[in-house]
């Protein structure tokens, strides 16, 4: 572990110019990280981004590897940067099982180009050449994390995660009064962006499915409003403002539609709203409170939180109406449903005994597991790989979000200054 | 069980069948001794079991060896080419970043019996400054029939 | 609590004189004078009459505050004084408005709590209403778990943040 921030804090350092807003952090996990070379990649001295650097760090920021730490490679100049020069013998000396070369080539006009490889130490041979372009200085990190991702894909079975963006939600003291923001960063943490900032609460942030647009609840004017708007350009429209709760927006996979609470009838119902024409539909009627529903990827079921039973638990419906049916009978109340990417799972947020915990119901069978140990957490949000659940914990200094594999075998704790919460993993972007 | 060998009420006659109830009393006094007496056996009985790591790779057997050659140049076994002299700080690397990251693995000294023993002592002092606790010394066997065959002896 | 009494009593007093002198268009702090001295004696109405005297601006009072039980929102039988206040002050005056705004504790997902912050401040209006006080007087508002006065994670703090505010307007 002390080898890890190590390694953490020489990337860290290196990486210099781009400030993290969220310290990241592994902090436990039941499987064997696995052990990894990423040789520094044959590039300019002074360019944009240390592309090996940033390969290693995000390799070992999953928690299923351990990058070999730049200061151990010291003693073994030069490194290689060709298939010719690699010599299995020393990275089998140093208990490496994979290893990672490179060449960046920067191209005019700040754009770079990527070629590393992959090898297997122990069967001696190549299994991979990757490849991924920047076309201006501010991608090149983007790029880096593209490299990670596909050695990521090809060692694990499992789509990276290293290329996207998480939305949050932070609240800070400032000047006497809390400040609340959303911001978009780098899934390192890294690149934070302000999309939002006000002095009343945000929430509720939630991403289109092509990863452009992101709506949001504000209660900017002491009344909460749906916002949606484009992170990219900085365009936003307040989508909804009517009487009452206007809250948990969701899109549909088709990104056409919204599903929101809306209570200006007296009520928390679910309602379906078209975006180009804004026309609403009903999609719930009940004297319960109907609220957070979730749309699964093919678009044709809702669930969602309904106390109408007496206690809160999740409901699916078809998107088209009709009957509701009760999915969850566990513990005393189940809040707050996120269908995962590929529709297999629903996060929701489960209280018991033990206080708020995440829960990860398979659709298909109606079993949950418990994958947080509680007790006030909440906001589960898929990683589009489906295989990680981001959401909000209790820290020790205030709210943080937290990071779990799905089969629970890899945590990760993501720290702020201040309180950070309802986080919003965005989907892949389509290219 | 011994029901059907009891004898019947009021009437009372001969049986020519066997009284078995002794002979099962007994066999199961037997039974229980046999399984007392059983554990304690196997327990009494002294086996060296062969010791077996954890780890048992035979990737992992590779052990590191540092060679000192009659001129008293270093070479290591790992890492670029083995038939480089390296400078002291860079042997300290190498073997420092090996024990690091794979620290069960056994540091051996080859050295050429010509070389003087001031360059043995010191390559032995890099290796401890690279954190090696074991070192082996590797040395041929005289006049051994099995020459090839190399005679280890740890030093703790 | 005594003292605090006896200025709202003098302020009220004081305020009744001065509206009363100035001039005839504020009707609503005339109103609320006018309409409370005589029922100075009852508890909890002396506070009432400031917080809606003095508009938005001014912090609610104690007396403006009705507290919840946990994930409920039925009315406790210690929150009828503060009702009873603002039912009594807000049907003498007809044209005053007030809002109610709906909080919860942290517990809870936030978008369950704003629906129960605003689930509690409509058992807060329907209160007021079945004693005699318009619909059209009474804004509901809820900001779920967003806005706790206590910032502790534990009953103590709980309890406090699970209320709903009365503000005149």
């Amino acid at each position: 572990m002390t080898k890890f921030s190590s390694i953490l804090l020489v990337l860290l350092l290196i990486a210099g110019s781009a400030r993290a807003e969220l310290e990241i952090s592994v902090s436990g996990g039941t499987i064997r990280a696995q052990p990894i070379a990423v040789v520094p990649f044959r590039q300019g001295p002074s360019e944009p981004a240390d592309v090996a650097a940033i390969v290693a760090a995000d390799l070992s920021r999953s928690g299923q590897f351990l990058s070999l730490a730049r200061s151990d490679m010291k003693g073994f100049d030069p490194l290689p940067t060709s298939e010719a020069q690699v010599d299995y013998r020393t990275w089998r000396a140093l208990g490496q099982e994979a290893l990672v070369i490179g060449n960046v080539q920067a191209l005019p006009g700040g754009g770079a180009k990527t070629v590393a490889e992959l090898y297997d130490v122990f069967r001696t041979q190549k299994i991979l050449t990757v490849e991924a372009t920047a076309t201006r200085p501010t991608e090149w990190r983007s790029m880096a994390h593209k490299v990670a991702d596909q050695i990521y894909e090809k060692l694990t079975g499992t789509r990276g995660v290293f290329d996207t963006r998480i939305a949050y939600i932070t609240s800070t003291q400032a000047s006497g009064r809390r400040q609340f923001k959303l911001i978009w960063a780098d899934a390192d943490g890294e690149n934070p962006r302000e999309i939002a900032r006000s002095f009343e609460p945000l929430l509720s942030p939630s991403w289109s499915p092509d990863g452009k647009r992101i709506a949001y609840v504000t209660f900017e004017g002491g009344r909460s409003k749906i916002i949606i708007q484009t992170p990219a350009t900085g365009d936003y429209v307040t989508f909804l403002g009517e009487k009452g709760i206007n809250s948990a927006p969701a899109w549909t996979p088709d990104g056409t539609r919204l599903v929101v609470t809306l209570s200006f009838q007296k009520n928390s119902d679910l309602y379906v709203i078209d975006l180009a024409t804004r026309s609403r539909r009903r999609l719930t009627d009940s004297f319960a409170i109907d609220t957070a529903p979730t749309v699964s990827p093919d678009g044709r079921t809702v669930a969602f939180l309904s106390d109408r039973s007496g206690s809160a638990q999740v409901y699916t419906m078809s998107i088209d109406g009709g009957e509701a049916r009760r999915l969850t009978f566990e513990g005393r109340r189940n809040e707050q449903p996120r269908f995962s990417p590929d529709g297999k799972t629903l996060a929701l947020v489960n209280y018991d005994t033990s206080g708020y915990r995440i829960g990860l119901v398979d659709v298909a069978t109606g079993v949950m597991r418990l994958v947080s140990s509680g007790p006030l957490d909440e906001g589960p949000s898929f990683a589009p790989n489906s295989a990680v659940v981001i959401y909000t914990r209790q820290g020790t200094a205030g709210a943080e979000l937290a990071t779990v594999s799905t089969d629970g075998s890899v945590r990760q704790r993501l720290r702020h200054t201040g309180d950070v919460r309802e986080p919003a993993w965005a989907p892949y972007a389509k290219p | 069980m011994a029901g059907g060998f009891a004898p019947k009420k009021g009437k009372r006659r001969l049986t020519a069948e066997m009284n078995v109830v002794p002979y099962i009393d007994v066999m199961l006094v037997l039974l229980v001794i046999f399984m007392v007496t059983a554990p304690l056996l196997t327990q009494g009985i002294d086996v060296e079991l062969p010791q077996a790591s954890a780890q048992t790779l035979s990737a992992d057997d590779e052990p590191l060896t540092l060679f000192v050659d009659a001129r008293g140049d270093y070479f290591l076994d790992a890492g670029g080419d083995p038939k480089k002299a390296l400078a002291d700080q860079i042997v300290i690397d190498r073997v420092g970043a090996i024990l690091r990251n794979k620290p069960e693995t056994m540091v051996l000294i080859r050295a050429d019996k010509a070389v003087k023993y001031d360059r043995v002592a010191n390559g032995m002092s890099l290796l401890q400054a690279a954190g090696a606790a074991k070192i082996g010394f590797v040395t041929d066997a005289p006049s051994a029939p099995r020459s090839s065959t190399a005679n280890k002896r740890e030093r703790g | 609590m005594l003292n605090n009494k006896w200025f709202a009593c003098a302020t009220l007093a004081l305020a009744a004189v001065a509206t009363g002198c100035s001039s005839t268009g504020d009707k609503n702090a005339n109103g609320t004078a006018e309409a409370v001295k005589p029922t100075t004696t009852s508890q909890g109405s002396a506070a009432a009459a400031p917080s809606g005297k003095t508009s938005v601006t001014t912090p609610a009072a104690t007396q403006s505050i009705v507290y919840f039980d946990f994930d409920s929102s039925d009315l406790k039988p210690e929150s009828k004084d503060v009702v009873a206040a603002w039912a009594k002050y807000l049907t003498a005056n007809p044209t005053a408005k007030a809002q109610l705004q709906g909080n919860t504790d942290e517990r809870g997902t936030r978008e369950y709590n704003l629906a129960l912050g605003e689930r509690r401040s409509a058992a807060v209006s329907s209160a007021l209403q079945s004693a005699g006080v318009a619909a059209s007087q009474l804004e509901l508002t809820s900001n779920g778990e967003e806005k706790p006065v206590a910032l502790g994670h534990d009953e103590a703090s709980w309890s406090q943040n699970r209320r709903v505010e009365i503000v005149g307007q």
